[in-house]
């Protein structure tokens, strides 16, 4: 158990800063805010009011711990359930126009996936930084892989592995 | 997955969509074909179509409005009624000129609905005060609009319809989608 422990501390404080394109990066799924008839809403890369972030986890963290923060920002979701986890590479973000970076401020394993645009409160963007944005959450979907949690309210992750090879 | 002919498996039914060109009437769109209806199948009018889309639209707003802050565990704003009172108010006449929205609020307190196909897609943002729209061709530049919420353009159904799902060009165009239920639509 001791080692199991020290491993883990040993493998946080690894955690480089800098974030190699062919790593992988998580993001927790609601239902049905994000995840609605078996589809994916493009609202699932869209940034809250007054950022142009969204909040996302590095997987070297490993599986279990991505898992367990997706159970997290699910319980703290009212009317929403956690439902599963979505991978991407962060050379895909990057190619999308989007960038990706670490920001362990929030916790350690948290990243920032920016668009670069603002979002207004209750208000859509101007039309063409609309285009953009959306354009951008398109791809990201495309190039995203969404893995629906076999047993959502388990402590360990079952489904397949999500570190994308 | 191409659908090349009639034959529709006899536990399952199968709707077969038949627009007319862009800008002229249309009476009859859809053909509902199962195992316990005539061969002629039952045919289904546009408008009850398009009422059929607005209602099950219309249930997910009032759904929208109930959502408390924080919805989706990443700190969104609540949909104000101010929002979905403007999209109820662009809803009927879009609706009315093109199916298929996939309707989704945002984090930032907005309505989205969206059109896909592999034509083209259309995205509709409408908020409390403005609605951005943009609609892009497959291949092609993307078109964008915007301007007052309560003011969304009634043209704009037809406009997404012309692009997106752009009318029947041949029969070998028709295609298959599943639903989660086990009905299939067709599309040309």
């Amino acid at each position: 158990m001791r080692r199991v422990i020290s491993r883990h501390l040993s493998d946080a404080v690894d955690l480089p800063i800098p974030i190699e394109d062919a790593e992988t990066i998580v993001r927790a799924v609601v239902a049905p805010a994000h995840y609605k008839n078996g589809k994916l809403a493009t609202a699932v890369f869209r940034p809250p009011a007054g950022k142009s972030s969204i909040s996302v986890m590095r997987q070297r963290m490993g599986d279990n711990y991505c898992k367990k923060k997706g159970g997290e920002i699910g319980s703290a979701s009212p009317g929403q359930q956690y439902v599963g986890l979505l991978t991407i590479r962060a050379g895909a973000i990057r190619n999308a126009g989007s960038s990706v970076s670490d920001s362990r401020d929030e916790w350690l394993g948290h990243a920032d996936l920016d668009h670069g645009f603002v979002s207004v409160p209750n208000d859509p963007l101007r039309a063409d930084e609309f285009a953009r944005m959306t354009e951008r959450c398109q791809a990201l979907k495309k190039s995203s892989t969404f893995y629906a949690d076999p047993d959502t309210a388990g402590v360990a992750w079952s489904g397949p592995p999500l570190r994308l090879e | 997955m191409m659908f090349v002919g009639p034959a529709v498996p006899a536990d399952t039914y199968s709707m077969t969509a038949r627009p007319d060109l862009f800008g002229q009437p249309i009476s009859v769109i859809e053909c509902v074909v199962g195992r316990d209806m005539s061969p002629k199948g039952l045919v289904i009018e546009e408008t009850t179509l398009s009422r059929i889309e607005e209602t099950g639209l219309r249930e997910t707003l009032a759904e929208y409005c109930s959502m408390p802050a924080n919805w989706d565990g990443y700190g969104a704003l609540p949909i104000t009624a101010d929002v979905v009172s403007n999209c109820q108010a662009a809803l009927k006449p879009l609706v009315r000129q093109v199916w298929g929205a996939e309707i989704s609020p945002n984090p930032n307190g907005t309505i989205s609905l969206e059109w896909v196909s592999d034509h083209g897609m259309a995205h509709l943002e409408i908020g409390k005060t403005r609605f951005s729209f943009f609609v892009k061709p497959r291949g092609g530049e993307a078109m964008v609009l915007d301007g007052e919420a309560n003011a969304v353009p009634p043209v704009l159904g037809g406009f997404i319809r012309a692009i997106v799902f752009p009318p029947l060009q041949s029969v070998a165009a028709l295609t298959n989608l599943e639903y989660a239920t086990g009905y299939k639509q067709a599309s040309f």
